[in-house]
């Protein structure tokens, strides 16, 4: 271990789990509950999606969507969610912006595909599915937290790579699956945490570098200009009123899908309001592990012409590239089984962040203090922080339910900021009161 | 259970990763 390249790998390890631990831990268990995201919701609000299937009438459908908008003047109608299942309802996603991007109101009503009957509706942003989602994306920062993320991707890739290097070195003498016990909570802990990053080291690795793009992406492409790759643009051919009064047809639309685009299976509708006189079909292909809904296909909204097809099966190697990163983070391309697999791999990153914590109080621990007291003292700190880590994420959560989305992000960002802050002040201040002591020389696990 | 091993645990690892990359390739597979 004296060599430096190893010295080297061993401090990046440190330095990543040490300053970045708790938002990795953090965000891969808020990852790993949010790959069920459509799961809960449906299960907790069984009222909402639930419908009981009958005969339709034609166009009965058409006139719901236009009854439920009326219900909802001065919304636009940011698109159609398709239901996933039959006995599943069609759900309307309307948006009004209020004052500013931050301070606006997303209404989601949900409705009967065969009777049209509107069965209910619901404030999105206030929902617990905005809450898991928002929670993992950005941690409730409204402001660079989606960043904040995408950094902890890059830190948690480090530290996996990190990990891989140093491994051999503690593992000369060791068997793989040998886990000591009897020789104290830090060597009991460090096993555990050698054996379980190893075993799920290609999956953080693949979690940790999706992660990262998705996190940083939006910075990224605004700073390169880079477009999304299935964009579409035309030029406005309509005034926006004159757009948004253009009948639209929902069995019309999903006809023409079929006509032009046989193995889209439609999933979002979005009729255009801004003046270009068309609709948007997304919807998924039988094949590939690419983000959901990102094949397309754009209508005339006057005459169902196709405009525009987007199928990623036949697209080059980039686009396939960018649309595989959100497929691959997700995980909803094997059924449900892939999805606990999903959960439980996750959950090892959250492990590691813990079991490295202990490693590094154990190794930390003042040398005159005898062992129990010293594994009391430790097994009390980490419970303490992660208790403490799970009582803001459950305050949060009840905060968002309860007074709302917006004003929770609010506080959370400006709390982030002040953290951040006092944190920086605190370790340049203890740099400051290190450099007065003489240096002392690393121990290694 | 494996103290006495031929394989370096760096192998083990990339046996597991393996493994691990096809049960997710098999419920892909399984899933289409």
């Amino acid at each position: 271990m004296g060599k430096p390249t190893n010295n080297f790998w061993w401090k990046l390890h440190s330095w990543t789990g040490l300053y970045a631990g708790i938002v990795i831990g953090v965000v891969c268990l808020t990852g790993g509950v949010a790959v069920f995201i459509p799961e809960i919701d449906r299960l907790l609000r069984p009222d909402l999606y639930r419908v009981t299937v009958r005969p339709s009438q034609p166009g009965q459908l058409n006139v719901a969507i236009a009854q439920a908008r009326r219900q909802y003047p001065g919304y636009e109608l940011l698109g159609i969610d398709l239901p996933d299942a039959p006995g599943e309802a069609l759900r309307l996603d309307l948006f009004k912006k209020v004052k500013k991007q931050t301070d606006s109101d997303r209404q989601r009503v949900f409705i009967n595909p065969h009777t049209g009957e509107v069965i209910g509706t619901r404030d999105e942003m206030n929902s617990l599915a905005n809450y898991l989602r928002q929670i993992h994306v950005r941690l409730y920062d409204g402001l660079y937290g989606r960043q904040i993320v995408g950094l902890a991707g890059i830190a948690l890739f480090l530290s996996a790579l990190s990990g891989l290097v140093i491994y051999g070195n503690f593992m000369k003498r060791k068997g793989f699956t040998e886990v000591r016990r009897g020789r104290g909570l830090r060597i009991w802990m460090a096993d555990w945490h050698k054996l379980v990053g190893i075993s799920a080291l290609a999956f953080n690795l693949m979690i940790a570098g999706t992660g990262a793009w998705l996190g940083l992406q939006p910075k990224l492409m605004s700073w390169f200009s880079m477009n999304v790759p299935n964009a579409y643009k035309t030029e406005k051919r309509l005034s926006s009123d004159a757009d948004r009064l253009v009948p639209f047809d929902l069995e019309k639309t999903l006809a023409a899908t079929r006509r032009h685009f046989p193995d889209l299976r439609p999933a979002v509708l979005r009729p255009s309001s801004e003046g270009q006189g068309v609709i948007e079909i997304y919807g998924d292909v039988p094949t590939g592990v690419y983000e959901r809904h990102i094949n397309k296909l754009v209508l005339d909204k006057t005459d169902y012409r196709p405009l525009f097809k987007y199928d990623v099966r036949g697209q080059n190697g980039w686009h396939k590239l960018y649309f595989v990163q959100e497929g691959l983070h997700f995980g909803q391309f094997g059924g449900m089984t892939l999805k606990w697999l999903y959960l439980a791999l996750g959950l090892t990153a959250s492990f590691l962040s813990v079991s490295g914590f202990v490693i590094y109080l154990q190794r930390k621990a003042p040398k005159g203090l005898a062992r129990p007291e010293a594994e009391s003292a430790v097994k009390k700190k980490v419970f303490a922080y992660g208790m403490a880590s799970l009582g803001v994420l459950f305050l949060i959560g009840f905060c968002s339910l309860t007074l709302g989305y917006v004003p929770t992000a609010q506080v959370v960002t400006a709390s982030v900021y002040v953290g951040l802050a006092a944190w920086l002040i605190w370790e340049v201040a203890r740099y400051v009161r290190r450099r007065r002591k003489p240096k002392k020389q690393p121990a290694y696990v | 259970m494996f103290k006495k091993q031929s394989l370096h645990p760096y192998w083990w690892g990339l046996i597991v990763n393996v493994l691990m990359a096809g049960v997710i390739l098999a419920l892909y597979c399984e899933a289409r």
